[in-house]
């Protein structure tokens, strides 16, 4: 997957090879050809992207970061091109428990509930897989695709995004009505606008962006006005179907919205998936990968900075603080936020982690959540939800991961906010942990650098989806390898296919499965798709 | 705008045109000899209705003097029950009201109704009706409207009609009328064209049809053209279901039935029908493009004879309520009502 | 003889070779079972027929006369053996519907086995069977079969007394509802509704003009959501002309409406065809529902021009 390895860097090397590619143990796992390696400075894989358990999480908000030593050359046909020290990827890094330590034993009747202490929590770390970064993954396009086609999706199991909210104006939670059927049963939305709604739903997912015409440019809640819809409804469009800031083109605006209606169907009644135990599955999916086509992984390598030939001003390799030095053959690719030297626009996204005993919404069964807050002067808050039914949490206990989508400021009055939303369901007092820190986000418009072939890759940004990630490795793929080969090849198609197809007519969750047997596991495979993503939706039982 | 029809994509530029009469005679006397693949072996239990298929198809394309007329005649003796006096689909199974059917409409066409034992087959039909004026198919007790259509099919072919009580069988199969007009296997099941079809042949044999009001009828007719599908011009059977040649028999003779043939677009149909054709085999598939059968191939032919897309010396003309070649149905002097 | 969906694909010589050699088999297989069965059948070997058929009904499950034979070695075992073997039945064609979830024989062998088994009336077999059937049809929502048996299944647990009726058929109409509320083009779900409808209708007459206003308000919402799903237009036609009448039918409550979703969404062959039927016998609608009924015919929805001049 795409992980970003906060102190790793990826060489394409003759020789064992240190990597970090932020974008890609794809780009890793194609390199394999010619025995890429993979060191990182941690002891975990996937730096940034990784999940930890409690206790894991709580050790990474006290780890220091320890200044490098300096690196000499070794003769004139080299220069150094040290990493920055500190790296400050994580600024502000603060964790905060809103409960005691331990039980007095001597205060504890009959008719009192136990109390949750952190010594309860800390018993069950294991059950926790904690994003740093939490992303959703939209049914179709981007990494989806990219994992069904490769085959890597094998590797991972994934759970609907079961519950989409969105902020209403009489200051509650409700659902977002995107489906036909969510719109035939609300008993919200007149008559009248159930039509106009559908119509622009409708309209979204089938038009081409060329019918846009002259409105291609014009601000989408403008197109939306022009469609009648009424303010609540053009806010849902906007808000919580394409996600875009209230400034958006009509041509942003149906571009994403016709990706979140495409995606609904696919595996469920939801436009997005959630990894089981965590974001973290991903990098450890591509590292399997990479490794069982020969990739080698370094943990804890001592990175002191690049190798450049003097002449050619090429990167060569790297070198270690021990003054170890690794040659790279094609290429070396390294996190931007590792060089000060090379620097570039830096933006700061806040994030928080909230350990919670209770949903910001109640509900009969196990529910991933997302909320997106939004409005016309503001741009986007993530908020996803994730309980025990995702492997992420012991029984009883949530996650509530808040992040921005632009750097913006802080996120204090975020959880004000959402209080006021959850009314008595969940109050301050559900919040039992909080973790905020900075993230920073390198932008850089290219991947090269200066140097030649020392590629550099960008943070983790804002969005909710990987499509940026994504890109960027399928670009540097190509940079690397110019020579018609394919960025993560397809598996192969079968000779013969006889389809058993009784013209059953489908329900709106549509997948075309071939599975007879009503108790299985939901086997996706969309259209022309051979290969499988396996996902535990909340309707079938494995 | 609302949500695209559910539908199959023929690509009508590049699909067979022409009918083609030779290959499906190759290809029903093929199959009808093909003893030794697993498809004419598993498919025993309905064999006698394959059977009547064949002959019927080949019949209707004038050529039923290919087939061993002996053989067959042969194989429906041995497939008499004389205990319960119906017919068996197959030696060796047991006897059941719908291969009765198909074991007497291939008799009436083989011109041997001497070999019926009339007393026989009237006892055993008639002992298959409740008390509720319903058909069971045999005596194991499963209800269902075909097997009324199939009892008055029988009777109306060796013309004793009244061994039965019409009045009950008649207030049995208005019982299975519903909302939308059309008819279902039994009381409160879900309208479908083959059950349409069963249900509106039987009040056409005993002249009933009036017991349906004109606004039922419309509705009903409205009802059967809606099955035809825009892009195709297939037939449907019930809504939201793909098209299939088999329905262009159904629901075309239902409709021709109650008088109403020219509602549905005719010529996009015939099309249909004729991609539907396998141009390497012959016989007809229920879709273009799948597998080719006898049951698809007998009612694709049967349905171009309703639809007059080819003259009669061509395809014989069918008639609409036996789904047998109309000259039989007239030599016999029997009457049932068409609208 | 009868072949649903099954895609012509090519294949080489070869693997058709090898494809025909494997179906040989098969046939071989099969044909040689099912002489083994009749030869029980004249010995009256119950307990191995019933062993005999069940391997060989998972393939061929719409073999009626094994269903027969079946049946008749169960009828002859003695009381206490007969019921235990009712219920495995009960698995036994689980395992078949598994093969062919529309075979006519697997849902009505369920059905001859509840019917055995009425002389011990057990409410819990009942309620696995509706959940089996609602299982079914998460799978199948379509599947009439399943639709069916769920009927009879509900017809045997109907109340007597008329107190518990009501609430018998709410309840129905209530499950009926989030059905249509998954997809409301499942026309399965609206039929039955009718049904029910019609039964609730019959049981509390004073009711009757309520009912039908809840009714309506339901097929506008589904309307008003897809204008083209079908499922909700016939059973409209079917509520304002059957149920409703033509007297009973509202200027402000009916017509305006539809008037309004034809101003939205001008061009849709359901509503103005609804128009038209609404609008017939009314002097100061007519030339505008000949107009529709000609733009029908020309433009809109050709197919089916001599319907639409019919209605002239």
């Amino acid at each position: 997957m795409i992980t970003t390895q906060l102190r790793d860097v990826c060489l394409k090397l003759s020789k064992p090879v240190h990597g970090s590619t932020n974008d890609k143990n794809i780009v890793q796992q194609i390199a394999t050809a010619t025995n890429a390696k993979h060191r990182t400075q941690n002891e975990y894989y996937g730096s940034e992207w990784a999940s930890f358990p409690l206790n894991g999480l709580i050790e990474w908000t006290q780890m220091q970061e320890n200044p490098t030593t300096n690196v000499d050359p070794q003769d004139d046909s080299e220069k150094i091109m040290p990493i920055s020290s500190p790296l400050n990827i994580f600024r502000n890094v603060q964790f905060k428990w809103n409960i005691e330590k331990a039980n007095e034993q001597s205060s504890t009747t009959e008719n009192e509930t136990p109390k949750i202490t952190i010594d309860v929590l800390e018993k069950q770390s294991r059950k926790f897989n904690i994003d740093l970064i939490p992303k959703l993954y939209y049914a179709t396009g981007g990494l989806i695709d990219l994992l069904v086609q490769s085959n890597v999706g094998k590797y991972c199991e994934f759970k609907l995004v079961s519950r989409l909210l969105l902020e209403r104006n009489n200051g509650q939670l409700d659902n977002v009505p995107s489906s036909r059927s969510d719109i035939f049963n609300s008993n919200d939305i007149s008559l009248i606008d159930k039509r106009l709604l559908m119509k622009v739903i409708m309209n979204c997912s089938s038009m081409a962006i060329e019918d846009l015409n002259e409105d291609e440019n014009i601000p989408f809640i403008d197109y939306l006005k022009k469609q009648k819809l009424n303010d609540t409804l053009s806010h849902l469009i906007i808000n919580s179907i394409s996600m875009v800031d209230y400034n958006a083109t009509t041509k942003e605006g149906v571009v994403k919205a016709k990706r979140y209606l495409e995606s609904i169907g696919r595996y469920g009644n939801s436009p997005f998936l959630y990894p089981m135990y965590g974001n973290g599955e991903m990098s450890q999916c591509f590292c399997r990968l990479c490794a069982v086509f020969g990739g080698t992984y370094f943990l804890r390598f001592p990175l002191a900075g690049f190798t450049i030939d003097s002449s050619t001003n090429q990167c060569s390799g790297i070198v270690a603080t021990t003054r170890e030095r690794f040659r790279a053959k094609d290429a070396v690719i390294c996190n931007h936020a590792f060089m000060d030297s090379i620097s570039s626009n830096r933006n700061v996204i806040h994030r928080m982690v909230l350990i919670t005993n209770q949903s910001i919404k109640s509900s009969e069964k196990d529910e991933i959540t997302y909320l997106r807050l939004s409005g016309p002067n503001e741009s986007g808050i993530h908020i996803i939800e994730v309980g025990h039914g995702s492997g992420c949490t012991p029984d009883g206990f949530f996650l509530l991961y808040i992040f921005q989508e632009k750097s913006d400021e802080n996120l204090n009055q975020v959880i004000e906010r959402l209080l006021k939303l959850t009314g008595e369901q969940f109050t301050q007092s559900n919040i039992l942990g909080q973790l905020t820190f900075e993230q920073v986000e390198t932008i850089s418009s290219s991947a090269s650098s200066s140097v030649l072939k020392l590629l550099l890759t960008h943070g983790p940004d804002g969005s909710i989806n990987h499509d940026s990630a994504v890109n960027t490795a399928r670009t540097m793929f190509y940079q690397i390898y110019s020579n018609g080969e394919e960025f993560l090849a397809r598996a192969p198609d079968p000779e013969d296919i006889i389809i058993e197809d009784d013209g059953n007519a489908s329900n709106t969750s549509t997948c075309n499965t071939n599975v007879e047997d009503v108790n299985s596991t939901l086997n996706t495979d969309a259209d022309n798709d051979t290969s499988n993503l396996n996902t535990n939706t909340d309707q079938e039982t494995s | 705008m609302g949500t695209p029809q559910r539908d199959v994509k023929v690509n009508y530029s590049e699909v067979q045109k022409d009918l083609l009469i030779e290959k499906h005679c190759a290809f029903l006397i093929g199959y009808g000899r093909s003893h030794n693949t697993y498809e004419y072996g598993a498919t025993d239990y309905l064999r006698m209705s394959g059977i009547y298929w064949l002959c019927t198809c080949l019949d209707l394309l004038h050529s039923l003097k290919l087939i061993d007329q002996e053989h067959i005649i042969d194989y429906i003796q041995k497939c008499y029950d004389k205990n319960s006096g119906g017919y068996s689909p197959c030696p060796n199974h047991d006897p059941h009201l719908l291969y009765t059917l198909s074991a007497v409409q291939l008799l009436v066409q083989l011109n041997r109704t001497d070999l019926i034992d009339k007393q026989s087959l009237c006892s055993y039909i008639k002992q298959l009706q409740q008390d509720d004026g319903s058909f069971i198919g045999d005596q194991w007790g499963e209800i269902d409207t075909r097997f009324s259509f199939c009892a008055v099919a029988c009777l109306k072919l060796i013309d004793s009609l009244d061994t039965i009580d019409i009045d009950r069988a008649t207030n049995f199969i208005m019982s299975c009328l519903n909302f939308d007009g059309g008819f279902g296997c039994i009381p409160g099941a879900e309208s479908h064209a083959g059950q349409i079809y069963c249900c509106l042949g039987f009040l056409s044999l005993v002249q009933r049809l009036d017991n349906l009001d004109l606004s039922t009828r419309n509705m009903l007719a409205w009802w059967l053209c809606e099955r035809q599908l825009d892009k195709s011009g297939g037939l449907n059977g019930r809504p939201e279901k793909l098209p299939d040649v088999c329905y262009s028999w159904w629901v075309l003779a239902s409709l021709k039935i109650l008088g109403k043939i020219q509602w549905i677009n005719r010529e996009k149909l015939s099309k249909f029908i004729l991609a539907s054709q396998d141009d390497e085999t012959g016989g007809c598939s229920d879709r273009p493009g799948n597998i080719p059968d006898p049951f698809h191939t007998l009612f694709g032919i049967a349905g171009l004879s309703l639809l007059n897309t080819y003259d009669e010396n061509i395809i014989r003309k069918v008639n609409p309520v036996l789904c047998m070649p109309e000259y039989i149905i007239q030599k016999l002097e029997i009457k049932m009502q068409l609208l | 003889m009868s072949v649903h969906g099954q895609v012509k694909v090519r294949t080489s010589a070869e693997q058709k070779a090898a494809r025909e050699r494997e179906r040989a088999e098969k046939l071989r297989l099969y044909s040689t079972q099912y002489e083994n069965i009749l030869n029980n059948r004249q010995l009256m070997d119950s307990f191995n027929l019933l062993k005999q058929t069940e391997n060989i009904l998972v393939d061929h499950p719409d073999c009626f006369t094994l269903w027969n034979i079946r049946r008749e070695s169960i009828v002859k075992l003695e009381n206490g053996k007969q019921k235990e073997y009712l219920e495995k039945e009960l698995q036994v064609t689980q395992m078949c519907l598994k093969s062919n979830s529309k075979s006519y024989s697997c849902w009505y062998q369920r059905q001859w086995c509840l019917k055995q088994l009425k002389e011990k009336f057990n409410l819990n077999l009942y309620q696995n069977e509706l959940e089996l059937c609602k299982k079914y049809l998460e799978y199948d929502e379509r599947n009439f079969h399943c639709w069916a048996y769920r009927y009879y299944l509900l017809e045997r647990l109907c109340p007597s007394s008329t107190s518990e009726l009501e609430p018998f058929y709410e309840n129905e109409l209530s499950f009926l509802r989030s059905t249509i509320g998954i997809n409301l083009s499942n026309y399965s779900a609206w039929h039955y509704r009718s049904k029910y409808l019609d039964k609730l209708l019959d049981h509390n007459p004073s009711h009757r003009s309520t009912l039908l206003s809840t009714e309506w308000q339901l097929v506008l919402s589904a309307v008003y959501t897809d204008c083209s799903d079908q499922a909700a237009w016939f059973y409209a036609r079917w509520l304002l002309f059957k149920q409703l009448g033509i007297q009973l039918i509202s200027e402000d409550e009916h017509i305006k409406p539809l008037e309004e979703l034809d101003e939205l969404e001008s061009g849709n062959k359901w509503c103005m065809l609804a128009l038209c039927q609404l609008w017939k016998g009314k002097t100061e609608n007519n030339d505008k529902r000949i107009n529709y009924l000609e733009q029908l015919a020309n433009r809109i929805d050709p197919d089916r021009e001599q319907f639409y001049r019919d209605q002239i």
